[in-house]
């Protein structure tokens, strides 16, 4: 379970995009068509590989109502990836990413990356925003689009795992500084759990890794 | 050849050599360095030999007699070719070799290296030469070289030719030297002597100079007076046939040993520099070696037997010899055809020439031809004869390297234990069955220590506590509450006074209730309905929120240990271990989860009837719930491991496994207490928002 980096995302957008439902996916690889409302803020995790290297995604699933909007605010720092999401047959949840977007810049670091993504992509019938639109706002914005689809799983494993490139691109090119666990990224702790494992064969048992 | 024999040869060497420098020592300052130098030489060259006594025992040991005795008999002649054809230890064969083939070689063996040393040096020879009167030089002629030697000059060429080759040392020099046989061949058919005494004095080398001095100037001599004599007969047949043939035949060789040498000169050099780099002798040394070897054939002291004849039989009966020499080196030498070209001259006085003068164009083409074909053939011989040479040289270097590498080991190590060890270290030698058991256990221990890893993570309690997520909710508590705790300040600069002191005795009490906790921990009952004091006080809270979540956890874990405690045979201790860890785990996480959802409905919730000391008391009491069950529940565990353990033979080995839980169970009420603490700027924030909002309203 040990992994290289840990990468904190934050899902935000209008309530009832399917943000819960996308992490659930992603995670538990199931769709639940009712969902209960977030409160405040879930989480969910997830092992994904890139470059040959374990990267664990810690990812905070925020509640959409406008209630909540002053706390999950608080939830914002220190992410390093953004999955913004509407619903394509809301038009509504469209017309508020501006909204969206400047909370989440305006409360995270600037190198965050942000993944614009459409839900819902299953209900074509009763699709509302283009995905032309969506593309273009994404361009306009600088930001990575995709459509995807909760329910049918379709480009979901993508939308997380295309951010996490992103991010570990910024990495590599020294946008990020890892050390700083405000950026929303963590170097794994791959010897503390080796170590602690040998102590626990060489004393015969005795598993007292004291957290704190 | 034997020891004493060699002993002998050396001694006799001297002696000839003592002789010689006598006899030739002449008034001219010239000559007497030239016998100074010699005279170093022999001491050398005694030197040579008692090396030579020294090591060969050994060579006796390792090396089969013919060998040895080549070997030991090279340095000698190497250290100087004149003396060892004047000593040269086998009279016997006095009749079938002749010393002016010898002579001949010394002199033209070192051709290929004429450094300006060696020209001025001639110079100075052939002034010497020139200034002698003609009896003196012909009566010292008569001890090295018999009166018609016209060929010699010829031999003289065809020597220096097969010598560069074989040393194959300089393939430039040789084709010069190549050249200027060409130039001999037709200078000798001229009348101009003295540009061929001139040639001829200019082949010799350093180590020839000394004696060769002495000798060759007398030969000189003899050579030019031959030479003019044969130079006037041919010249009347028609030497301008024979030149144009020789220089044909000469450009062909020419060609061909060109081609020969550039094959060889990669191979040269590489050998060159590592010869030079061992202290090899050089391969003009070797060449030498060669014609001495050859030489040595000839007899001890021919100069003596020849001096003893009448001159002209001396002169006939060299010229035979020659013949018979030539005949001989014919298989060797490259240099056939010219050679041949000389045996017909020798043999036919000038008649060849003159042959040669009236004969067609065909026939000489067709000579010229055959003559091409035997010279391509003996080219190949001639590469092996160098090879061969190297190859000698090459052997005696490194059995001297062998020698010298022994002797300094068995110095410093007598029994050669560390070198061998060194050299074939048995002990490292691996096995490749080993390699691969080694292997194979290693990837058993890395599956297995993985597996310790996996069931070390089921295990740890701070993997669990992160997999429930209450890592997560705690961090978000966290963050929650600095920015509570930074809105709580700011809220607090913002208000008036009156505020001020309106709010203050809320807040005081509200944080008042979040320290208090710690007193009435004993109070609490073991048996005390945790399920109902935890919904009591989520009620109490009035949040709405189910408390599902932690009150299903707690089920769970009550319903484990009610199942462990009836069938304790099915599970080992270590699995009680990890279940008991996993539930504190995943208790303390909920426990955390609903702290953080308190804290942020308190924070939503925007209800007048809002009391949040109340809402702070019930915190703490579920904090002291929770705290007590999770203690509570460690006792249980250790219950079920001690009964287990009643049954073991070793009851020891639970004792890690009980204070590991106790352990973590303490972990878990600070992570709670942590959570519980950290909703104290929450209320305050709730609380302060609160009675500004309603204030207002």
């Amino acid at each position: 379970m040990s992994y290289a980096y840990l990468f904190k995302y934050i899902i935000i957008g209008d309530t009832g995009v399917g943000k819960s439902c996308l992490l659930l996916q992603f995670t538990d690889k199931r769709f639940q068509p009712v969902h209960d409302l977030t409160i405040g803020v879930e989480f969910g995790a997830r092992m994904i590989t890139i470059d040959g290297k374990q990267i664990k995604l810690q990812i905070w699933d925020t509640a959409g109502q406008e209630s909540f909007r002053s706390i999950t605010r608080s939830y914002y720092r220190g992410a390093a990836g953004a999955l913004l999401v509407y619903d394509i047959t809301r038009r509504d949840t469209f017309n508020h990413l501006t909204t969206w977007l400047e909370d989440a810049r305006q409360h995270s670091n600037s190198n965050m990356v942000i993944m614009l993504i459409g839900n819902k992509s299953d209900l074509e019938a009763r699709r509302e925003v283009k995905k032309e639109e969506g593309e273009a706002f994404a361009r306009e914005h600088g930001l990575i689009f995709m459509e995807t689809s909760a329910k049918t799983a379709a480009n979901v494993e993508e939308a997380f795992i295309n951010t996490a490139k992103e991010i570990y691109q910024k990495i590599q090119d020294g946008v990020f500084d890892i050390n700083n666990e405000a950026n929303g990224i963590k170097i794994g702790p791959q010897h503390s759990p080796a170590s602690q494992s040998l102590n626990v064969g060489g004393s015969g048992g005795n598993q007292g890794g004291n957290c704190c | 050849m034997s020891e004493s024999d060699d002993e002998t040869a050396f001694a006799s060497a001297d002696e000839g050599e003592d002789k010689k420098s006598k006899d030739t020592s002449s008034p001219k300052s010239k000559e007497m360095k030239s016998s100074e130098i010699e005279q170093k030489k022999d001491i050398e060259k005694k030197d040579t030999g008692q090396k030579k006594q020294k090591q060969a025992p050994k060579n006796k040991k390792g090396k089969g007699s013919n060998q040895t005795s080549t070997k030991e008999a090279r340095p000698a002649l190497k250290s100087s070719p004149s003396q060892s054809v004047a000593t040269s230890p086998k009279p016997d064969v006095a009749s079938s070799s002749n010393p002016d083939i010898s002579e001949a070689k010394k002199e033209s063996s070192p051709k290929p290296v004429g450094t300006k040393e060696d020209n001025d040096l001639k110079v100075g020879e052939k002034t010497v030469t020139e200034s002698r009167t003609p009896e003196e030089s012909r009566s010292r002629a008569r001890n090295s070289l018999p009166p018609e030697s016209k060929a010699d000059p010829e031999t003289d060429k065809s020597e220096t030719l097969s010598s560069n080759i074989t040393a194959q040392k300089e393939p430039k020099d040789a084709g010069a030297s190549e050249k200027t046989t060409a130039t001999q061949v037709q200078a000798e058919s001229r009348p101009n002597t003295e540009t061929q005494s001139h040639d001829v004095v200019k082949t010799p080398e350093k180590q020839d100079i000394p004696r060769g001095q002495v000798d060759r100037s007398q030969q000189q001599e003899q050579i030019l007076q031959n030479l003019g004599a044969t130079a006037e007969k041919s010249s009347r047949g028609g030497w301008g046939w024979s030149s144009w043939g020789s220089t044909i035949l000469s450009a062909a060789t020419n060609s061909v040993q060109t081609f020969t040498h550039q094959v060889g000169d990669g191979l040269s050099t590489i050998i060159d520099s590592v010869e030079s780099s061992l202290g090899i002798p050089d391969p003009e040394d070797v060449a030498k070696d060669k014609s001495a070897t050859e030489a040595g054939q000839s007899p001890a002291d021919t100069t003596s037997a020849i001096t003893s004849q009448p001159e002209e039989t001396a002169a006939v009966e060299s010229e035979n010899v020659k013949t018979q020499a030539t005949d001989k080196t014919i298989d060797k030498e490259p240099e056939s055809t010219e050679e041949e070209e000389k045996k017909d001259k020798n043999n036919g006085g000038g008649g060849w020439f003159l042959n040669w003068g009236v004969s067609d164009l065909a026939k000489k083409v067709t000579n010229t031809g055959k003559s091409l074909a035997s010279k391509g053939q003996t080219l190949m011989s001639e590469g092996f004869d160098a090879v061969e040479n190297l190859a000698a040289g090459g052997i005696d270097v490194l059995e001297t390297i062998g020698k010298k590498t022994y002797n300094t080991l068995s110095e410093h190590d007598p029994a050669f234990r560390k070198t061998r060890d060194f050299l074939s270290p048995k002990s490292n030698k691996p096995n490749l069955s080993s390699v691969l058991r080694e292997a194979k256990d290693r990837a058993e221990q890395e599956a297995e220590k993985v597996k310790e890893n996996e069931e070390a993570m089921k295990a740890h309690f701070g993997t669990l506590f992160d997999d429930y997520q209450g890592l997560a909710h705690l961090e978000a508590l966290e963050m929650l509450s600095n920015q509570s705790e930074k809105k709580v300040h700011s809220l607090l600069n913002s208000l008036s006074s009156k505020d001020l002191a309106e709010i203050k005795p809320l807040l005081i009490s509200i944080k008042e209730t979040f320290s208090v906790q710690e007193e009435d921990e004993s109070a609490a009952d073991t048996d005390q309905d945790v399920s109902g004091l935890v919904s009591q006080c989520l009620a109490q809270l009035k949040l709405g929120t189910a408390s599902d979540k932690l009150n299903t956890v707690l089920e769970m874990v009550r319903q484990w240990i009610a199942d462990t405690q009836e069938n304790q045979e099915k599970d080992s201790i270590k699995d009680v271990h990890q279940k008991s860890i996993q539930a504190l785990a995943e208790l303390t996480a909920k426990g955390v989860e609903q702290f953080h959802k308190a804290g942020e409905l308190i924070l939503l919730e925007k209800n007048k009837e809002n009391d949040f000391i109340e809402k702070s008391q019930s915190l703490a009491r579920l904090t002291s719930v929770l705290c007590h069950e999770i203690g509570n529940l460690a006792t249980r565990f250790v219950a079920c491991l001690n009964k287990m353990a009643e049954k073991q033979e070793n009851p020891d080995e639970i004792t890690q496994f009980v204070t590991n839980i106790y352990l973590e169970a303490t972990n878990s009420s600070t992570y709670i207490q942590d959570a519980f603490v950290l909703l104290l700027p929450v209320v305050q924030h709730a609380a302060i928002e609160h009675s500004v909002l309603f204030r207002e309203s």
